[in-house]
């Protein structure tokens, strides 16, 4: 990330802004019932409207949303429109199977998404390839927040403070206040951070229409100087359009961390507005990234592959020498950034450390350990992967947009047994697992061999064969039916 | 077919028309139809979103199943 001339007021904003969420970890840790994992790991079931709709909201627009959708829309051009559709169709997957699922996990105290698994489908195979995926998908999703951690603070402090020591400070920082505070911490920092997002975007809205030359005339500028960008997808690329829109739009319904947040919902009315308030949110803060990334591609041509994930750094270095109402605009949405890209990061963390301290500690190391113990080992588990993460963020070399799509992949494949499972009730164990073994199958080797068959994702193709197995196995592999014996005993 | 899916059929049938609007893969080949600032596909792209959109929002507030219907 290129280094931004931020001044001493900027820099002491951010340096309050991330001891102030030290102090809502501490906060949290005061507001706490009692030492269940429930408590811990759900903020005891209590979470209202607003703390859940903007910490959806943050959990679902990190990193990615800022650097990776504005550089795919500097890359792929009004192609990528797609995600706004994709966002959307999140919360319409959510409908299809949230309501259920939250009064099943009151009724049921569950506390990970595998719990649900479990539960429905009682068959150990199916619950630890489910927990495997899980922590797969997490650990990625975190990996792919701690590079971008690296790039901001290199990029803030001009150079001067290498990547990894930004990775080591912000995760320590992350990591302190959500052992502290558990869920609650980390849904009240995701709120603040989400009401900053959403307040930068509408100032970064009004300054290019009135310090750099308005939108109009940079969409005038975009048509003259690249009129391929504004083509529509032709044949292969529709195809790869709704693949992603199934992709994102089924995949980031059943994130760990959101199945989390629908059991953490206050009641279900809670729910049901938080949600509709996240299908009306895309409208804006997508659009608001996506049209950025698109000003960009005439405003600062030449970028290619990963350098494009740089374009929103370009602009807020524009943004800034507009003057003191820059200055300020830059602050926020650089504090946002960096609380986007804690919030999603920790939230997946905390997720991760709940899936060791209750499907794993709980369930096969330790069954007899208390609630109190089984969280402490989550938050032990959770500084150790970090650790190992953060050496990890340093050895790889992957743009964003490769590393957000790796997840989907795998997620893909576990969505069916929401989906179906609430919703069917005569599905049974096997046909489930049958799929999730056909659908991972396919999506990583698919993946791997970089296949992309009429322009369909891996994933997509994966959870086609996900869904087929499924059904073929639920209707031709259906247990034999008892039948009276001679006896008059069912055989 | 469990009962409250009955119920949202015409819900679920919205949400997938205009997922399928939203895609201009009905797009004519010349392309030659522009439209304000931007091409007049994007328009309708763009449309369609906010139509998904408000269904969304309708589907949640006012077909969120009851809980005798699970």
């Amino acid at each position: 990330m290129q280094g931004l001339p931020l001044g001493p007021w900027s820099l002491a904003f951010i340096a309050v802004y991330l001891l102030s969420i030290l102090g809502i970890g501490w906060f949290a840790r005061s507001r706490r019932r009692d030492d269940t994992l429930g408590d811990y790991y759900l903020g005891g079931r209590s979470m209202g409207l607003w703390v859940l709709m903007l910490t959806l909201f943050a959990t679902q627009y990190s990193g990615n949303a800022l650097f990776g959708f504005t550089g795919q829309a500097y890359r792929a051009g009004f192609t990528w429109l797609s995600i706004v559709h994709s966002m959307i169709a999140v919360v319409a997957g959510y409908l299809l199977f949230a309501p259920q699922l939250q009064r099943l996990s009151r009724a049921h105290q569950f506390v990970t998404p595998s719990d649900y698994i479990t539960y429905r489908f009682p068959s150990k195979i199916l619950g630890v390839l489910v927990v495997i995926c899980l922590m797969i998908v997490l650990v990625n999703y975190v990996l792919a927040q701690l590079k971008v951690m690296g790039h901001v603070v290199e990029g803030l402090s001009g150079g001067r403070v290498d990547a990894v020591w930004g990775v080591i400070l912000l995760a320590v920082i992350m990591l302190v206040y959500s052992t502290l505070g558990g869920l609650r911490s980390v849904a009240w920092t995701d709120a603040i951070q989400g009401a900053m997002m959403l307040t930068g975007f509408a100032l970064i809205a009004v300054i290019v229409q009135r310090d750099l030359g308005g939108w109009m005339v940079a969409f005038m500028e975009l048509r003259e100087v690249a009129p391929q960008k504004l083509q529509p997808p032709a044949g292969r690329t529709a195809v790869t359009w709704f693949s992603t829109v199934i992709l994102i739009g089924v995949g980031a319904s059943v994130y760990p961390q959101a199945i989390q947040r629908i059991y953490a919902a206050a009641s279900a009315s809670t729910l049901q507005r938080s949600l509709a308030g996240m299908a009306v949110l895309p409208l804006f803060a997508v659009v608001v990234v996506l049209a950025l990334g698109f000003v960009a591609i005439a405003r600062y041509p030449g970028l290619e592959g990963s350098s494009a994930d740089q374009v929103m750094v370009l602009i807020m270095r524009d943004v800034l020498a507009t003057g003191v109402l820059g200055h300020v605009v830059v602050t926020l949405l650089l504090g946002a950034i960096l609380a986007a890209l804690m919030s999603t990061a920790d939230s997946a963390l905390l997720a991760l450390s709940s899936i060791f301290a209750k499907d794993i500690y709980q369930e096969h190391l330790k069954p007899h350990a208390g609630d109190r113990e089984c969280a402490r080992a989550g938050q032990w588990l959770a500084w150790v992967v970090l650790g190992v993460l953060i050496w990890i963020s340093t050895l790889e070399d992957l743009t964003l947009y490769r590393l957000f799509v790796l997840k989907f992949e795998i997620l893909l494949q576990i969505a069916p047994a929401f989906y179906l499972g609430v919703n069917f009730p005569s599905l049974r164990s096997t046909p489930i697992l049958m799929g999730l073994v056909a659908g991972l199958t396919t999506a990583v080797a698919g993946w791997s061999a970089g296949w992309m068959p009429l322009g369909l994702h891996p994933g997509t193709l994966g959870l086609m064969a996900n869904v087929l197995t499924v059904l073929a196995s639920h209707y031709f592999l259906r247990p034999p039916r008892p039948v009276m014996g001679l006896d008059g005993r069912l055989k | 077919m469990p009962q409250h899916l009955k119920y949202r059929g015409p819900w679920l049938v919205a949400v997938l028309v205009t997922l399928f609007l939203g895609v201009p893969w009905y797009w004519p080949e010349d392309r030659a139809l522009e439209g304000w600032l931007v091409p007049a596909w994007v328009w309708i792209t763009l449309g369609a979103s906010v139509m998904l959109s408000v269904v969304v929002v309708w589907g949640a507030l006012r077909g969120w199943p009851d809980e005798d219907e699970y």
